[in-house]
């Protein structure tokens, strides 16, 4: 079966090694020297022997070529997930595998191992690069936490991965096609992700909820993750706009008007996740979509072991 | 009964032939509809057997249920002497050629006969190449950019180097030109002359033409029931167009089975199964030849009532 392995996805093999190679590299080398710049910056800073210095230069594609990482785990889906068993059914071929002498069983498993070690090895690679990369402007913008740049960052993008291989290759393996494959692949990998980023993650731990008067700093510290934040008047949310004008009018700056609305008992409620969870968040979100993961490869095993060919 | 009784009632038995393939009662279901229904049938072993059977008699599900790619819905499979299973002991012994011919349309035909090396456990590396490059099918070319004719026989080296002990062919020939048609029956002949006895093949058409060629059994399947089967020579050496100037047939009904009369004002015509010696001279005696024999048994369903339609199975030898 290694050979047979090798023989049909040797091609994927070298395409997907080249262009994480190539990513790998970008990567490294740009990461680097911005980390090179961030040092020498906050050393400047220390001994104020510095005039103005630009922190980054010519990040902002990177940026974006990192933020886009957020779509791997789809194209995984679509083009190993979905084809490995499904082409194979509409093309007849797997009839040809299925009578060497080797179990449809044996094919089976060694196909979706091999499918789950690339994935992993794959995405594991990948995201490395991109949590290392991030690190610097992570310690600037202290915003792991938000949408978009937990998603790609951490463990969570090898479960992501995980989860649409298994998706594809379940869906190859019941609409024994690899259109329809597809389609469900990417219609039910966007769909889970919404739900999951959208309704489910700020659910994992119950938040920290605290009041501050308005010329307060917020408790929500850097790096946490700020659900939502109401104004409130001795509790409970103020709703409707505010005259601000009517009841502290005229006492010129903002931080004395927001003294003044604290006087009077306005205060922000935040509900918030702290920066110390990231690490749990991204364990549980993972978890959850291992699980799906296993969830599908069974549906893919019973698909093919218990239907005739 | 006792074991001991037992292995004395076998023992006592006279040696039979070997059966390669024996079926019973088998149906397969897809849906709600049935793809093949109460099929019995047995081949016997070393036999180049042909299939035949209009288009949806079951053919392509039979095989699919012999070589394991599906499993019956009703009934018992017995292919040499086990019940097909998704087992090495069992896949190395049974090749299979489906029938749309499928390959790797991206590989060469040495990447096919590497493949083959690498999933069997016996592989005829020699023999495999050598046949192809009799046929001069170039080796390393894509199987996608090649004729009908070569893809085919690609399939059937693929399928032979694992030197199987049953080999199934899905209606192999019905997409290629008379010439190919002609070489890949050539390469399958040769292939069972070089396996002394130890090959059976179960090859289904709904050609007679090529069946003819290269066949020594033959089952008829009409609406997947086995409406005859047997040795191809017995089966021509038996049925008899029968003609006369119009008379009654029931003297020929009594002792031998019609296939089917046709009536016209002046004359009568019976096809017929010879059961016995035929003994009234006055009906002209002609050989059928074996297109029109398996015409005769396929037209048979349409037929009113009244026309035998249970043949029996087997019952040619």
């Amino acid at each position: 079966m290694t050979w047979l392995l090798w023989r049909q996805h040797r091609l994927q093999a070298a395409w997907s090694g080249g262009a994480l190679a190539l990513l790998a590299i970008i990567l490294w080398w740009t990461g680097v020297r911005m980390a090179d710049t961030y040092r020498a910056a906050l050393a400047c800073r220390t001994s104020s022997t510095c005039g103005s210095v630009a922190l980054f230069q010519g990040y902002g594609a990177l940026t974006t070529l990192v933020n886009l990482t957020i779509a791997v785990p789809l194209l995984l889906g679509v083009f190993w997930g979905g084809p490995l068993i499904g082409r194979e059914i509409e093309t007849g071929t797997h009839t040809l595998a299925w009578t060497q002498s080797v179990s449809r069983r044996h094919w089976l498993y060694s196909k979706l191992i091999l499918l789950v070690l690339a994935t992993m090895v794959w995405s594991t690679g990948l995201t490395a690069i991109v949590t290392w990369w991030s690190g610097t402007l992570n310690s600037v913008r202290g915003n792991r936490f938000d949408p978009g740049i937990f998603e790609v960052q951490g463990v969570v993008p090898v479960a992501y991965s995980l989860f649409a291989v298994a998706l594809g290759v379940a869906a190859g393996a019941v609409f024994r096609r690899t259109l329809p494959a597809l389609a469900v692949t990417v219609f039910g990998y966007a769909a889970v992700r919404i739900v999951v980023d959208n309704y489910v993650r700020s659910h994992y731990r119950a938040p920290v909820v605290s009041a501050a008067r308005l010329d307060q700093a917020s408790p929500a510290s850097s790096g946490s993750w700020t659900i939502s934040n109401d104004l409130t008047l001795n509790g409970h949310p103020v709703s409707g706009p505010l005259n601000v004008n009517f009841q502290c009018g005229g006492v010129g700056t903002r931080q004395a008007m927001d003294k003044c609305l604290g006087d009077l008992g306005y205060q922000l409620t935040t509900k918030y996740q702290p920066a110390n969870r990231y690490w749990p968040f991204q364990f549980i979100e993972s978890a959850l979509f291992v699980a799906l993961a296993l969830v599908l490869i069974a549906v893919c095993v019973i698909a093919v072991r218990r239907r005739d060919a | 009964m006792t074991p001991s009784v037992a292995r004395l009632a076998a023992q006592a038995e006279p040696v039979q032939e070997s059966v390669a393939v024996a079926t019973s009662g088998v149906g397969k279901r897809y849906g709600r509809k049935w793809a093949l229904r109460d099929c019995t049938l047995e081949v016997p072993e070393g036999r180049i057997c042909g299939l035949v059977g209009a288009n949806g008699a079951g053919k392509t599900t039979l095989l699919k249920l012999l070589v394991g790619l599906a499993r019956p819905s009703t009934g018992s499979v017995q292919v040499l002497r086990r019940p097909p299973s998704d087992t090495t002991a069992f896949l190395r012994d049974v090749g299979y050629l489906a029938q749309d011919v499928p390959l790797y349309r991206r590989w060469s035909a040495a990447d096919h006969l590497a493949m083959g090396a690498n999933l069997n456990p016996v592989w005829d590396v020699e023999a495999t190449r050598a046949r192809l490059r009799a046929l001069d099918i170039p080796l390393d070319q894509r199987v996608g950019t090649m004729s009908g004719g070569q893809r085919a026989q690609v399939a059937l080296g693929l399928a032979l180097g694992k030197r199987p002990r049953l080999l199934l062919l899905d209606e192999p020939v019905a997409a290629l030109d008379p010439l190919a048609r002609r070489e890949f029956l050539a390469t399958l002949s040769a292939a069972v002359a070089d396996a002394a006895g130890e090959l059976t093949v179960i090859l289904s058409s709904h050609l007679v033409s090529d069946l003819e060629r290269i066949c020594d059994h033959l089952i008829v399947l009409a609406e997947s029931r086995t409406v005859l089967a047997g040795e191809l020579d017995e089966i021509v050496g038996s049925h008899r167009l029968l003609t006369s100037a119009k008379r009654d047939t029931s003297s020929i009904e009594r002792q031998h089975t019609v296939l089917r009369t046709e009536q016209t004002p002046r004359q009568t015509a019976v096809w017929v199964r010879l059961d016995g010696p035929l003994h009234d001279p006055s009906w002209q005696n002609d050989e059928l030849s074996l297109e029109e024999i398996v015409l005769a048994y396929l037209g048979q369903r349409s037929q009113p009532p009244g026309v035998d339609v249970s043949a029996p199975s087997g019952g040619q030898r």
